[in-house]
């Protein structure tokens, strides 16, 4: 696969991951929270506290997505092994273990506010499993990046 | 701390009265190496490339090469 039709895909693919977040943060979260809080009238009250929660655990994967952008335009450049690649690559990985770190803390906090359930606590467990999962695969690509990063300017360097 | 290799590729080119445009050409690099050769940005040289300046230039390695303590 050609590097300029690799990073038009991978653009595709961000784009992709985007409109799913959008459609998840802005429709399916607020309205599975509506039916519960009608279903359940005297947890009414939680609605905005954990909706605003919930979008707040969006902004590093915003983030995150634009960093992939930033990676997938230098690709298309010839220029997928550079520090700025390597650096983009770290960033993302602290900003997913940094989610799901605070998308579990806030959980616990909920919880002790007796504005959550054990169970749901637990069921948490799989998005925050999923999001440490993302920062390990981010640091070790990054890794590999700065070490390719570190060949390539040697063999560009060499005479 | 370590010192830099320096390559006084300028004095050779003064004595065989050649240009930068034609040692490149001679060599076999682009000038956009050759000039990374004498800013002192080149982090390694090939054994061939030494031996193809100084067949270019008729000069020994040492001719080139100067050891500078920093």
């Amino acid at each position: 696969m050609k590097q300029k039709s690799l990073a038009r895909w991978l653009k595709a693919a961000i784009v992709g991951v985007g409109l799913c977040l959008a459609v998840v943060y802005l429709l399916v979260i607020p309205d599975f929270g509506k039916s519960i809080a009608a279903a359940n009238p005297e947890f009414a009250f939680c609605y905005w506290p954990w909706l605003i929660f919930l979008w707040c655990t969006a902004l590093p994967c915003v983030a995150a997505l634009i960093l992939g952008w930033t990676v997938a335009g230098r690709i298309g450049k010839d220029r997928s092994f550079c520090m700025e690649n390597a650096r983009a690559l770290r960033t993302v990985a602290y900003l997913a273990a940094g989610d799901a770190a605070f998308f579990f803390l806030g959980n616990v906090v909920f919880l002790l506010l007796n504005m959550n359930h054990p169970g749901i606590v637990l069921l948490s467990l799989v998005p925050e499993f999923a999001g440490a999962c993302i920062a390990i695969a981010a640091a070790a690509l990054s890794h590999l990046v700065r070490k390719a990063a570190e060949l390539q300017e040697q063999s560009d360097y060499t005479i | 701390m370590e010192g830099e290799i320096i390559f006084n590729i300028d004095v050779m080119l003064a004595k065989r009265k050649m240009s930068v445009t034609q040692l490149a050409e001679k060599v076999g690099i682009t000038l956009a190496n050759m000039s990374i050769l004498k800013t002192g940005k080149a982090k390694a040289v090939k054994v061939t490339t030494l031996a193809k300046l100084c067949e270019a230039l008729d000069c020994q390695p040492g001719d080139l090469l100067e050891y500078r303590k920093t």
